[in-house]
């Protein structure tokens, strides 16, 4: 009697906002066998450049005992609920997370001799280490319903150096330094080393104090939301602009040393400050992608976050920076 | 291409699939008796990061279940915790993570230790007079380069396909023209032109 070779197939028709998801398996055997049951599992998997991560999530029944009559095809409809949804699927720059749902197919211990085995290789598996059969799908819940809401608070902040004027900085300080130094020795370069981190680290709270803190105070408007930059007389760069960017960051601790990706998945307009005094009140929309919330996506490593700038020019030509992150969350 | 994959070939894999991608550099039989069987041993596997140490690593910890592995980084390299732990033979991810003192605390501790490393540890093994081994993670071939690809597009397949060629042999060689023998490089560079 020749083997049983088992064609399947599972296939996602339907996933939903509410995370109730439709779908079938198809099978095919060339010889009748029977089937004591056939399970699915659902995971949760992060791939990226990192070590990726799989997490069980929900198990269900697609079919109970049945006879696979030879050569007839079968097509076993199934559906599931997902509870307790932490984590929305999401396709990355550095990481994507999806579901995968698997089926498994235990065979009748009296027929799984009769199953052909001779197209499984090492590296492609399609049997468990409790010798059912698998097969399985990925798929995405696409968000079309919930909106943002942003954190409504206040916040300082911080100044960030400009790396042009650090270098103009230290050229300076290493030219006449290299002509004051007696001799170029370790002991002078170190002090030197040292003397010019103590100057860019002066210059930069200089800068900071000459100018004053900013505070950004967050505010829902429907759709969109407000943002309030509230500055001190001293704060006096030209061009002033503002606008907001989201993160994903991806750390990849994989090997003896980490790396992490950042890569920004959306820039928003920038928003010129014109004519204002003490404050200025900006309105900013979301992005049309909808779960790119701050999230720390509950997988070690991996983050999105939202990032307020706000750049002006020096009267010495210097483009500064402030930065503060905030918070948004989804809203459903 | 991309819809005779589930999902991008070049990501990192799941600990469960490591040893369907792995391409040893080394016998794992041979390393696998001395560990079972050396009175007094350091195993060190060393090279640049991104050569596949700590894959190898923990392909080979997987080998031994009851033994643990211990993966340090910069928040995390406490040493009571290796210590504590009843096994004489441990397996140590970045082991630089660790001070001097506590090093040669380890070697003379355990029997064995096998761990990763960018730097030789040879002068601790000295001083704690351990048999030292010390395998480098360095070079790279078109055949391995091939092999390693090839295994993680077998993995992210639809279905069982036959990888017909993907990469020439100049697409291949170029990648190594570019990136050496830094294996995660050139997957980090696959990864982000599929994405």
């Amino acid at each position: 009697m020749s083997k049983a070779v088992l064609e399947k197939e599972i296939v996602i028709e339907e996933s939903t906002d509410n995370y109730e998801v439709s779908g079938y398996l198809s099978i095919t055997s060339s010889e009748t066998i029977d089937v004591d049951v056939i399970g699915g599992m659902v995971y949760l998997e992060a791939r990226g450049r990192m070590a990726s991560k799989k997490r069980e999530f929900m198990s269900f029944r697609i079919s109970n005992r049945k006879t696979l009559q030879a050569n007839v095809p079968y097509k076993i409809p199934f559906s599931f609920t997902l509870n307790d949804v932490e984590i929305g699927t999401y396709k990355g720059k550095n990481v994507d997370i999806a579901y995968r749902c698997e089926a498994r197919i235990h065979v009748e211990d009296d027929d799984i001799g009769k199953v052909d085995r001779s197209f499984f290789s090492k590296v492609k598996s399609f049997v468990t280490s409790d010798d059912s059969l698998k097969t399985s799908a990925y798929f995405y819940v696409e968000d079309t319903t919930s909106t943002y809401k942003i954190e409504e608070t206040t916040r300082t902040l911080d100044f960030k150096t400009n790396l042009m004027m650090s270098i103009i900085i230290a050229i300076l300080f290493a030219g006449i330094y290299l002509f004051l130094i007696p001799e170029y020795n370790v002991g002078y370069i170190a002090l030197g080393l040292i003397v010019l981190l103590l100057i860019l680290i002066v210059t930069k709270m200089y800068m900071k104090n000459a100018l004053g803190d900013v505070t950004i105070e967050t505010l829902q408007d429907e759709d969109a939301f407000l943002c309030t930059i509230k500055k001190t007389k001293n704060f006096n760069l030209a061009n002033q602009y503002l606008y907001y960017r989201i993160i994903e960051k991806v750390v990849d601790d994989r090997g003896t040393s980490s790396t992490t990706y950042r890569s920004t998945l959306y820039t928003s307009e920038k928003k010129k400050l014109v004519n204002h005094r003490d404050y200025a009140q900006l309105k900013f929309t979301y992005p049309t992608s909808r779960n790119w919330h701050s999230n720390e996506l509950g997988i070690g490593g991996v983050e999105i976050y939202w990032e307020m700038h706000l750049v002006g020019t020096s009267y010495l030509g210097f483009v500064l920076k402030y930065t503060t992150g905030f918070f948004v969350a989804q809203r459903r | 291409m991309k819809e005779k994959f589930e999902f991008n070939p070049f990501a990192g894999v799941l600990e469960e699939d490591l040893g369907k991608i792995l391409v040893p550099i080394f016998n794992i039989d041979a390393i696998s008796y001395q560990i079972e069987h050396a009175d007094s041993l350091a195993i060190e596997f060393i090279g640049k990061q991104g050569r596949g140490k700590t894959t190898h690593l923990r392909y080979l910890q997987k080998q031994f279940n009851k033994y643990p592995i211990f993966l340090l980084n910069t928040t995390n390299a406490n040493i009571s915790e290796m210590m504590t732990h009843e096994a004489d033979v441990v397996f140590v991810d970045s082991i630089h993570h660790l001070s001097i003192a506590d090093r040669i605390q380890l070697f003379r501790s355990k029997r064995v230790v096998i761990y990763t490393t960018h730097w030789s540890r040879k002068y601790a093994c000295v001083l704690t007079n351990k048999k030292h081994y010390s395998i480098p993670f360095k070079g790279i071939t078109v055949a391995t380069l091939r092999s390693v690809i090839d295994k993680r597009l077998q993995l992210a397949s639809r279905n069982k396909i036959v990888i017909d060629d993907l990469f020439t042999e100049k697409e291949l060689k170029s990648l190594i023209r570019k990136f050496k023998d830094n294996y995660r490089g050139i997957i980090n560079h696959l990864y982000e032109q599929y994405q």
